[in-house]
């Protein structure tokens, strides 16, 4: 393929036929030279420096337009209403090219990623929107779509989607690189990466309609990969107690969005960063913020999962096979903290800051945090000790969350983010020992004695999701309750059981390493081989490594956490 | 009309001996042809126009037309598998002539007509395949009385009865245009041709009906029979101030009542074939609950012409998969001989979930858009509460397709079995519909949704 000359790139790019662009000039330059040079085949910029008001500049432009059908530019230097005059220009006398003699602000940024109806070209400001330090989004991909629904194929990638997005990839290699061979492993493939696409979509998403369909349409491939995989007898059963809930909890979030979206001032709008914007400027009514988080918020508490929509992991996680459970656990639960920190807190700042919804959100966080830390130590069953420990990490996520300091939401995503790289591992261990006959925790008598490196392995595992020191669960659980603590938004009496339910789950993990270390196991069993270890290893490594070197992330999120942040007080 | 004429005329010409395959049909055929071909001409020319017009050719009945052509056309391919369920050509021409007439009335009295001979097409259609119509003749005999009845009031009412002037005399008799408009709106919508339920009910109690007819009953009916339900609520959105909303709110209550029960009903099935005529039945409901959420200022035009196409495509892609199941296993269509066909043939076992989830809202299929539109419109016409339960209702529809997409992918553990092979031709055919539904899901726009 032969490589397009860069003037040609220009041409095709502007639309003209002579790569010529004519200066601004400020003073030389009027309506009927600007028309002369993009009737030449140029493009004809048109100075506005000189002119006294923005009355004349629009003037000018229509003289243009009347003398010519071409593309044409304007030229905008830096001066205390230029911003104004862009979106006067761009909205009302849709002008498309705009020379910004080097000048570049968060309200340039914006108007491009706000209003669909300018069209234009995103490309042509993504070193703005990259600079802008309170958006901080890159590889900015947007199309108009549906334009009478308001619904845009709108991608970019922030703080948030970045860590999320490497946690998926992560996830997939470790999880496809353990998928065992046999007759269905094709299709296995096939539906770990349509889940892993899926995910992809989720997490890269601007758009309400594409998100919705992302978060839809991962169902599909992971209801198939559980209820068609080699896992447990009753895996048709769990699978169908996985997607009930799901699918219901999808109305709620289609209808609030569907609502939010309907409410939008300039006609309906799916724009995330738009309705965002006027979340957090006008304000939706409370009425409708309202209803819009309720909706909203169940569709990510089922995900997370919260108590009392928990019920579907437990099933799942003991009769899925173990790739699939671990990119559900590991990956797929990690959508309802993205739903939680991409559009439900956004959309609904009155909501999520009211005391009243504070009070709830932590007791219902409390309350999973407890309820998982007392679950985990009554399990007899290594899977159900797992998904204590998850229920458990999504009770304290949404505790962080609601306390809305920075350092309760860097906490809350590296305990996230951590948690899906321990949970991923753990998983596709459990599928291990499954192999070996270890199931129950009587099982796992003197297992360290017959297959020590597989017990190292998964005992660190366990270590890192039970918030042990040394792992990356630990700092972030701790940053999670010094946020709680200092943003004073939690009632006081919710901190201590949050605090003991936390505790339960080192004993119930320390209650299984003793089981590991035992004598007593008659079964031989087969060690850790080179392969399992591959798959496994890096999770636990890669946990560690974010407990001692938690900056690794939290430097990556951390313009998204200010973005974030200021967008909610706004 | 022009396309019922051209039709009705093709109808005769393939019904006339040698071409036709059933004795006893031709002579009945022949003289529905002519009596329709009288009426179209009659309309053509002018002469029954009473005040207020009897047919119209306008956009929505030439896109119902374009609709009924192709089901016929795709019928006519899927029978070609299956010689000895087929029904003869030129009475499914005939129907599909009648269901053109039905489309193009404006007129009580005019639909009145397509009903009669849409319902006597249909039992011509039926009747050799060995269905029972009984069930038919009775819901299409008491909706074509009812529908009568709400045809006298609304002349009555209105000095004519023509769908689209239930305005006149409105401030006259403000409480009369509500009773004539949400009576005969009721009476059409629950006849037989609408597949709303309870008047589609004697399909989805249907047991013969082979695939290729069932599909194109599901994907020509409720749109031909919606369309007279169409012409008269743009007369009572003028109205509204006058008479209230109300009307939306029952009409969209029975739609919705319509899609429970029916996905209620294909969750009962044992039989993939009734239990994929009850999902259709389901899916025609949201023709009435888009009639309902439309309003003068959120139009829904679009999003049923979307819808149309998006049901003409899965239950032709459907009967297509379907059809060749009948023919491997004797016409057997229950759900347990489905078991592992992903495995013996994964393009029909992906295309038949396809087409399945496809009825409900599932994202990137050609269903998705056109149910977003009119759950959008629903909302902003104050129907939150009925969106909801639409909305359940269509996730129920596609937690049904996930429980057959879960048979047919189910893994038999005692070695490999062996595959199936399908017709070449209906494969295609199969394709070219999935091509078209992924086209429809992505670009609603630039592929058939320009509006």
């Amino acid at each position: 393929m032969t490589k397009q000359h860069p003037a040609q790139a220009l041409c095709a790019r502007l639309q003209i036929e002579l790569p010529v662009v004519q200066g601004g000039m400020t003073f030389g330059s009027d309506a009927r030279l600007v028309a002369a040079v993009s009737e030449a085949g140029g493009l004809g910029t048109l100075g506005t420096f000189h002119y006294r008001t923005h009355a004349r500049i629009v003037e000018e432009v229509e003289a243009i337009r009347a003398a010519t059908e071409r593309p044409f530019a304007v030229n905008v230097p830096f001066f205390e209403q230029s911003e104004s005059l862009v979106e006067r220009l761009a909205l009302e006398s849709q002008v498309r090219c705009f020379a910004l003699g080097g000048w570049y602000s968060a309200r340039v940024a914006e108007l491009t990623l706000s209003y669909e109806s300018l069209r234009l070209d995103l490309r042509e400001f993504r070193r703005v929107a990259y600079g802008s330090q309170r958006r901080g989004f890159r590889w900015i991909e947007y199309r108009a779509w549906i334009p009478q629904l308001g619904v845009s194929y709108f991608l970019a990638l922030d703080g948030l989607g970045a860590a999320l997005t490497c946690l998926t990839q992560l996830i997939a290699l470790l999880v496809i690189g353990g998928v065992r061979r046999g007759s269905d492993a094709r299709r296995q493939f096939i539906l770990l990466l349509c889940l892993q696409s899926g995910l992809l979509g989720v997490f890269l998403s601007l758009d309400a309609v594409l998100l919705f369909s992302f978060w839809v349409l991962l169902l599909l491939p992971a209801y198939l990969t559980v209820a068609t995989g080699r896992g447990g007898p009753e895996r048709a059963g769990s699978a169908l107690r996985f997607v009930i809930p799901h699918a219901l909890s999808t109305v709620g979030l289609l209808v609030a969005l569907g609502a939010l979206a309907l409410h939008a001032p300039d006609g309906p709008s799916f724009n995330l960063l738009a309705l965002a914007e006027v979340a957090a400027r006008e304000g939706f009514s409370p009425d409708l913020q309202r209803l819009a988080f309720v909706g909203l918020f169940a569709g990510c508490a089922v995900r997370l999962p919260l108590v009392p929509v928990h019920g579907w992991l437990g099933a799942l996680q003991e009769h899925a096979p173990a790739p699939a459970s671990a990119m559900i656990q590991g990956a797929f639960v990690k959508t309802g903290v993205f739903g939680l920190l991409r559009f439900t807190w956004p959309l609904c700042p009155d909501v999520v800051t009211s005391p009243g919804v504070v009070t709830v959100l932590g007791v219902i966080a409390g309350v999973t945090v407890v309820f998982a830390g007392l679950a985990s130590l009554g399990r007899r069953r290594l899977s159900r000790l797992l998904t204590s420990l998850t229920i458990l990490h999504g009770g304290l996520f949404v505790f962080a969350l609601v306390s809305l300091t920075p350092a309760s939401l860097s906490g809350g995503l590296l305990l996230s983010v951590t948690h899906g790289i321990a949970a991923a591992g753990a998983c596709m261990a459990l599928g291990m020992l499954r192999r070996r006959g270890v199931e129950r925790l009587p099982h796992c008598a003197g297992l360290a004695h017959s297959a020590p490196r597989l017990a190292l392995v998964t005992s660190g595992l366990f270590l890192t999701l039970a918030l042990v020191p040394g792992g990356g669960a630990f700092v972030g659980g701790l940053l999670a309750l010094y946020g709680s603590w200092q943003s004073g938004l939690i009632e006081p009496w919710v901190a201590p059981w949050v605090i003991g339910g936390l505790l339960m789950s080192p004993a119930a993990v320390y209650l299984l390493l003793q089981r590991f270390w035992a004598r007593g196991g008659d079964l031989p069993r087969g060690e850790l081989r080179a392969a399992e270890a591959s798959v496994i290893t890096p999770a636990l490594v890669l946990s560690v490594f974010l407990g001692l070197h938690p900056r690794l992330l939290l430097d990556g999120v951390h313009t998204w956490l200010h973005g974030f942040l200021e967008l909610l007080t706004a | 009309m022009l396309v019922a004429l051209i039709l009705a005329l093709l109808g005769v010409l393939l019904l006339a001996p040698p071409l036709s395959t059933h004795p006893r049909t031709p002579s009945l055929a022949a003289a529905v042809c002519v009596g329709m071909g009288a009426v179209v001409l009659s309309g053509q020319l002018k002469l029954l126009d009473m005040a207020t017009g009897l047919w119209a050719q306008d956009a929505a009945t030439e896109f119902a037309q374009l609709i009924v052509l192709a089901a016929t056309l795709i019928a006519i391919t899927l029978q070609r598998d299956r010689p000895q369920d087929a029904v003869a050509p030129g009475a499914l021409v005939l129907a599909a002539a009648s269901a053109s007439a039905l489309a193009s009335a404006t007129h009580a009295l005019t639909a009145i007509g397509g009903e009669l001979a849409l319902g006597v097409t249909l039992a011509i259609t039926l009747k050799p395949v060995g269905q029972r119509i009984n069930g038919l003749l009775w819901a299409g005999g008491a909706g074509v009385i009812v529908t009568a009845v709400g045809a006298v009031t609304l002349g009555w009412v209105t000095h004519g009865a023509g769908l689209d002037r239930v305005a006149i005399d409105a401030q006259a008799l403000p409480r009369g245009p509500l009773l004539a408009g949400a009576g005969i709106l009721v009476c059409l919508g629950l006849s037989p041709f609408s597949l709303l339920l309870p008047g589609g009910v004697w399909l989805g109690r249907s047991r013969r009906i082979p695939a290729a007819l069932l599909a194109w009953i599901l994907s020509v009916l409720p749109v031909v029979g919606i369309l007279p339900c169409w012409r008269l609520t743009r007369s009572l959105h003028e109205l509204e101030a006058v008479i209230g909303g109300e009307w939306r709110t029952i009409l969209a209550a029975v739609a919705v009542a319509s899609l429970g029960v029916s996905t209620w009903q294909a969750l009962r099935q044992r039989c993939l074939r009734r239990m994929w005529c009850w999902l259709g039945i389901g899916n025609a409901a949201l023709f009435a609950f888009g009639l309902a959420a439309g309003t003068e200022g959120a139009r829904i035009e679009a999003a049923l012409a979307g819808h149309a196409c998006a049901s003409l495509i899965g239950h032709s892609g459907a009967a297509g998969v379907l059809t060749m199941a009948e023919g491997w296993w004797g016409g057997n269509t229950r759900l347990q001989r489905f078991v592992g066909l992903g495995q013996r043939n994964p393009f029909l076992g992906v295309s038949l979930v396809g087409f399945l989830v496809l009825l409900s809202a599932v994202p990137f299929t050609a269903g998705f858009f056109p149910k977003l539109h009119l759950l959008l419109a629903g909302m902003s016409g104050g129907l939150t509460w009925l969106v909801v339960l639409l909305a359940l209702g269509l996730t129920w529809v596609g937690l049904i397709g996930l429980r057959t997409a879960r048979i047919l992918f189910h893994v038999r553990d005692k070695g490999r079995p062996e595959p199936l092979v399908g017709s070449p031709g209906l494969t295609l055919l199969v394709g070219l519909l999935g091509c078209a539904a992924l086209a429809l899901g992505v670009r609603p726009l630039t592929v058939a949704w320009g509006y």
